[in-house]
């Protein structure tokens, strides 16, 4: 029988942070824990409690799982800052959370003894898993939903524009929707999103030049001052070089997806270097995975690779 | 079934797992500052993603009335946040039970001689209808009520549209079709959520019964507006009710943007809003 139990620990500012621990009950014995992490400002549930379900089925498969709140979210202690939503996504993809994430490791492994660590997360929570992979050795695979290749915020616009293949991609998408009397019809009744088609058309008429391009190759500096967010590359060609596992899941329908393909994968995850890691994409899905069969995927495509690749 | 697990106990509260319907619930207990004032509050989240997005404001709510010496009792309904079971086998009598076990949980652990109940949006509803069960509670604190069940339901069903748009370009199924579905026992997706068919049907009863008790205690509601606006005509009517029925009701309004949905700006508290509720509640115990 699983039991789940509340559990609190100590960051390194001093802040109680909480979190749920669910250990297994009879069964192979794991060596490896899983630390499934919040997403973005939403606490350790995350959205329809996907966490929650996840942490329950991997815990079924006999792995210890830890769910936490970091500092200013959920039930922890701190407060984030009084800002932006966006402005917090950025400080969080810039990693805001990687400290609390060390911590929470070294609690998770003195508290159940384990030897190996996977981190998975969906957006914020996935993107933190990947920047605090590069501080702690103990790290062998990442589950990364939704990763956010992009910082955002609201800094400078002219740092903010989307990239020059981005824009490409959403111009097209509304020229074509130009003909299209449903489009009209949103546009003119607020539901269209605005600022990205602004910067598509800013991008493609020349802007302020910055239209980007994505980096070439590993180690392509001429990526700061553009969205892309330059701590991605070198965390992940840090963590592959490592002998680390990571597992990709996208959903089709999220906007993270169309930058994650164009700026990162068609350079790094070629059939060349894909060495490490496999990518699922789950058709339809949106964001949040809200339909049944969309999770039921999610859950399967997770679990299968966790117990194919850390079967110990 | 989940085994509970130990109680995890700090400075400012303790965490836990406790009993409710044969189901564990997750519950966080305030402490209250000395000198408590043995008045405990037990809060009644709102539903589904609601309570995701206003989790940090109550969290913060809690601790401020925690300070001023109320202990706090938070907790997950069945099948939301850490709690056991699933969210399909819920039904507004499954929340209104676990509301119920709260107050004795607090009873036990909270070293309390009065019970308040606070709720948000539906959670206000269900206080309420807990009231009705649970005479004992002295006040009860409504923001934003949902004071029309249906209605109510009638709001959640609009993310499933929007999720059919995203995915079809188009609505497959209107509202109407999806509230059929609803009455005849069928779940309905709302960001994920599955929603039970029999949310309806309890919905349109309660609307039937009302919502305010036999003998009303004292109560403070605050309507939470983006613009200053009349009442509504729901929220007149259950004032004009509660005062009909003897009961002591302040109504109030503020000012703040919908916390309990996504928004743009981010928010971990609403100082007016915790404000007035606290000089209520103050006021209470003198």
């Amino acid at each position: 029988m699983i039991t789940e139990m509340p559990v609190s620990f100590t960051n390194g500012n001093g802040q109680i942070l909480t979190g749920i621990l669910h250990v297994p009950g009879e069964g192979p014995g794991r060596h490896t824990g899983i630390s499934i992490l919040n997403p973005g400002i939403k606490n350790r549930v995350a959205p329809n409690r996907l966490n929650v379900k996840l942490a329950r089925k991997l815990c079924s498969l006999g792995y210890p799982i830890l769910r936490f709140d970091p500092e200013g979210v959920g039930e922890s202690g701190g407060e984030l800052p009084r800002t932006s939503v966006q402005n917090i996504w950025g400080i969080i993809q810039q990693g805001h959370f990687i400290g609390d994430i060390l911590a929470s490791n070294r609690f998770f492994r003195n508290k159940t003894g384990i030897q190996q660590i996977l981190l998975a997360g969906i957006c914020g929570g996935a993107i933190s898993a990947l920047l605090a992979s590069e501080q702690d050795d103990n790290i062998s695979g990442l589950i990364l939903i939704d990763v956010p290749v992009f910082l955002e915020g609201e800094r400078d616009y002219a740092a903010t524009i989307v990239p020059g293949r981005y824009a490409d991609m959403v111009f097209m998408q509304y020229a074509y929707k130009f003909f299209i009397l449903s489009a009209w019809r949103r546009f003119l009744t607020l539901q269209t999103d605005y600022r990205a088609l602004a910067r598509a058309f800013w991008v493609k008429l020349g802007g302020t030049g910055l239209a980007s391009k994505t980096p070439a190759k590993s180690g392509d500096k001429k990526i700061s001052g553009l969205p892309f967010n330059e701590k991605f590359i070198p965390a992940y060609q840090k963590f592959v070089d490592g002998q680390g596992k990571v597992l990709f899941v996208l959903a089709e329908n999220d906007a993270s997806t169309a930058y994650f393909e164009n700026l990162f994968a068609k350079d790094f995850l070629s059939e060349e270097n894909k060495a490490g890691c496999e990518r699922l994409k789950i058709n339809n899905a949106n964001h949040i995975y809200a339909l049944k069969e969309w999770q039921k995927q999610l859950m399967n495509g997770v679990c299968d690779w966790v117990t194919t690749h850390f079967s110990g | 079934m989940v085994e509970i697990g130990s109680v995890e106990k700090n400075k400012a509260g303790e965490r836990f797992f406790f009993n409710s319907g044969g189901k564990n619930l997750y519950g966080n207990l305030h402490y209250a500052a000395a000198p408590s004032r043995k008045f405990g509050w037990v809060f009644c989240d709102p539903f589904a993603e609601e309570k995701l997005w206003a989790q940090r404001i109550l969290f913060n709510l809690a601790r401020r009335f925690a300070g001023h010496g109320f202990p706090v009792i938070r907790f997950d309904y069945m099948g939301h946040g850490d709690s056991e079971g699933i969210f399909t086998d819920t039904s507004l009598a499954s929340r209104i039970e676990n509301i119920l076990s709260a107050i004795a949980v607090m009873r036990e652990r909270g070293e309390v001689e009065h019970i308040g109940l606070f709720g948000l949006r539906l959670g206000a509803a269900l206080a309420l209808k807990a009231l009705q069960r649970e005479a004992s509670a002295e006040a009860v604190i409504l923001w934003a009520p949902a004071l029309n069940i249906t209605d109510y339901i009638y709001d959640c069903l609009r993310s499933n549209l929007t999720t059919q748009m995203v995915v079809h370009q188009k609505v497959l199924e209107t509202r109407d079709k999806l509230v059929r579905r609803m009455v005849a026992g069928e779940t309905v997706n709302i960001d994920g959520y599955e929603l039970p068919g029999i949310l309806y049907k309890e919905g349109e009863a309660l609307n039937r019964e009302g919502l305010v008790p036999e003998r009303p205690c004292k109560s403070f509601v605050l309507d939470i507006v983006r613009r200053q606006r009349p009442f509504g005509p729901d929220l007149q009517k259950f004032q004009e009710q509660w005062e009909t029925r003897g009961g002591e009701i302040q109504v109030s309004q503020s000012v703040f943007d919908p916390f309990w949905t996504e928004l743009r700006n981010y928010y971990p508290s609403a100082p007016e809003l915790n404000e007035k509720t606290v000089a209520f509640a103050e006021n209470l115990t003198g």
